[in-house]
């Protein structure tokens, strides 16, 4: 009974339009005053208790080094040198705006704001060279996901903080998985512009022209390197990681490229303040919510519920991931890691599975998420972008769903892609 | 008025300006303190948790103030213009009513709190203080957005 006042009120207040941080809060809040689970003083005190975290930290400096990043000029260098290295060949347009999500996830760890800093050039770039619209804002979409799969990203810290796991594990779990759904989103930009007839830009592949556009990247791409060479070399946690992130994004955009003026940086920091804010609610509140869950017993429950089904893990994961990818289309990602965590990672691990390949895997089923109507983060960003419709650019995204949905179910049945690297560092 | 005008449009973008740069300043020097001084700060991680708790709760006010929340609104889609308006004024009234009595009680927490931070000392009072003046704040904003919204409504008669 408790469980349904909890879960009905926090579903009919999400369908009020009640933000997602205030209807976990009232949810959790009207609980208590029904069944006295835990005191409204403790509802007080957990919005501080659970954002009073370090490793959290890295939120709100990995968004603001993105959202430096985005504004500094970066994106363009970027998309220079994705372009000399596949830009000959068919569909290379297409395919180089693939590759420069792949180099701006690396350094963001947000999947709309990739597809704002790469989708703000590239889609009229590639319409410009004769790409159709709709073709051309799908491929940013849909590989704007890749800016959580591959590291630094947004939802690995939460889930790293939110499941006990190491966020430095997480980040070099996400590499392989990353390329893998890069890659599988290139081959099908070949075959479609193969079919569409699309060329490549005819200048040939020449180590010159790489040494000239890795020169003029170069600040760019040392960001990752410090990032994942910082935190794995013992010299940072995450969250300094992402402090010199900022720092570093900062020198570069100001003082090398000369981008972005100091007079727009206050604006900059608002921006990735609310941006921080309206997530780290969720946070806030969740936690006293995820307390009456757990005692309720309301994970355990779920789990009794699974393994009676069926005790073969095959189908455990299978279902586990139809009910994350279910999720993703309806719900935000951090809302969702924040509530699944608690209930699904023990189910997860009692069938033998990684903490750490789980959460790739869940990262990777929210990022479908982000390109899926209705709640589509990506497809909104790139609607703003471009001017199509949700429903037409739904459509165009499709294939690029199924590549996503292929590469997932690689990454589940082949544990290692997850685990190699981080076995490998450790 | 001049005053009250300034803070209406700036109280806080200016708070969250100001806590966005002490904590990127504060960790910055504490990871250079350690590696190149080899000397590590016992409060800089404190200060920079605390200042990022008051970021988060001024930063909800902020998120009011610029409609900016993250909400599920593919329920509300279903419904016209004018359908859509009195379920946002809904939403606004369950928000006020939860902001008004969070404040409320994280201000007994605030009361009956005694403790100090263990490395700077500092009464987490302060700390604690955090939600209580953000929800507070956001009340008002709430108050100001129902405002327009009833106008718009009345507008549409």
């Amino acid at each position: 009974m408790t469980a349904l006042v909890l879960f009905g009120s926090f579903a009919f207040f999400l369908l009020l339009t009640v933000p997602i941080g205030i209807s976990l809060g009232l949810a959790t809040l009207l609980t208590i005053i029904f069944a006295d689970v835990v005191s409204i003083q403790y509802l007080a005190q957990s919005l501080v208790q659970s954002t009073d975290s370090f490793p959290l930290m890295a939120v709100p400096f990995f968004i603001l080094a993105g959202e430096i990043m985005g504004k500094g000029g970066i994106s363009e260098r970027l998309f220079k040198l994705a372009n000399v290295f596949v830009g000959n060949l068919t569909g290379g347009f297409a395919i180089a705006a693939v590759l420069t999500c792949m180099f701006f996830a690396a350094i963001s760890g947000s999947g709309p704001a990739t597809v704002a800093a790469v989708g703000g050039i590239m889609i009229p770039a590639m319409v410009g060279y004769g790409y159709d619209k709709k073709f051309a804002t799908a491929v940013v979409v849909a590989a704007g996901s890749l800016g959580i799969i591959i590291p630094p990203s947004i939802p690995m810290v939460i889930y790293g903080v939110a499941g006990s796991v190491s966020i430095g594990d997480m980040f070099i779990a996400g590499i392989l998985p990353g390329i893998l759904v890069g890659v599988v989103m290139m081959v099908w930009c070949y075959i479609y512009s193969k079919k569409k007839n699309y060329k490549g830009n005819g200048e040939k592949f020449t180590l010159k022209r790489v040494v000239i556009a890795v020169n003029e990247a170069k600040w760019a791409i040392l960001i990752p390197v410090i990032i994942l060479g910082g935190i794995y070399g013992g010299i940072f946690t995450p969250t300094e990681a992402a402090v010199v992130a900022v720092v570093y994004a900062t020198v570069v955009s100001v003082f090398v490229y000369k981008e972005l003026s100091i007079k727009k940086f206050p604006k900059v920091i608002q921006d990735a303040a609310l941006t921080s804010a309206t997530i780290l609610i969720i946070i806030g509140t969740a936690n006293a919510f995820g307390r009456i869950l757990t005692l309720e017993q309301i994970p355990k429950m779920v789990a009794d519920l699974l393994l009676s089904i069926s005790s073969n893990p095959i189908i455990i994961m299978l279902f586990l991931i139809i009910l994350l990818l279910f999720v993703g289309m309806v719900m935000d990602t951090v809302a969702a890691i924040i509530i699944l965590v608690p209930i699904l990672l023990p189910i997860a691990i009692s069938i033998g599975v990684d903490p750490i390949h789980f959460g790739i895997i869940m990262i990777i089923n929210l990022a479908i998420g982000f390109i899926t109507p209705p709640v589509g983060v990506n497809l909104f960003v790139g609607s703003g972008i471009s001017g199509l419709s949700i429903e037409t650019l739904a459509r165009a995204t499709m294939p690029f769903f199924i590549a996503m949905i292929l590469s997932l179910a690689v990454v589940t049945l082949i544990p290692e892609l997850s685990l190699f690297l981080t076995d490998f560092f450790r | 008025m001049k005053v009250l005008h300034w803070l209406d449009k700036n109280i806080e973008s200016f708070i969250l300006t100001v806590l966005s740069i002490l904590t990127v300043v504060v960790v910055f020097v504490q990871v250079f303190m350690r590696y190149i001084l080899d000397s590590s700060l016992v409060w800089s991680e404190e200060l920079a948790r605390y200042a990022f708790i008051w970021l988060i709760y001024i930063g909800v006010s902020y998120g009011v103030k610029r409609q900016a929340h993250i909400k599920v609104d593919a329920f509300a889609l279903l419904f016209k213009r004018k359908g859509q308006l009195v379920l946002g004024i809904c939403a606004n009234l369950t928000f006020f009513i939860f902001a008004v009595l969070l404040a409320y009680y994280s201000f007994e927490v605030v009361a009956n709190m005694t403790r100090s931070s263990p490395a700077m000392n500092l009464p987490m009072q302060w700390v604690y203080a955090a939600p209580m003046v953000g929800l507070l704040l956001t009340a008002i904003r709430i108050i100001q957005q129902m405002k327009i919204q009833i106008q718009t409504f009345k507008s549409e008669e």
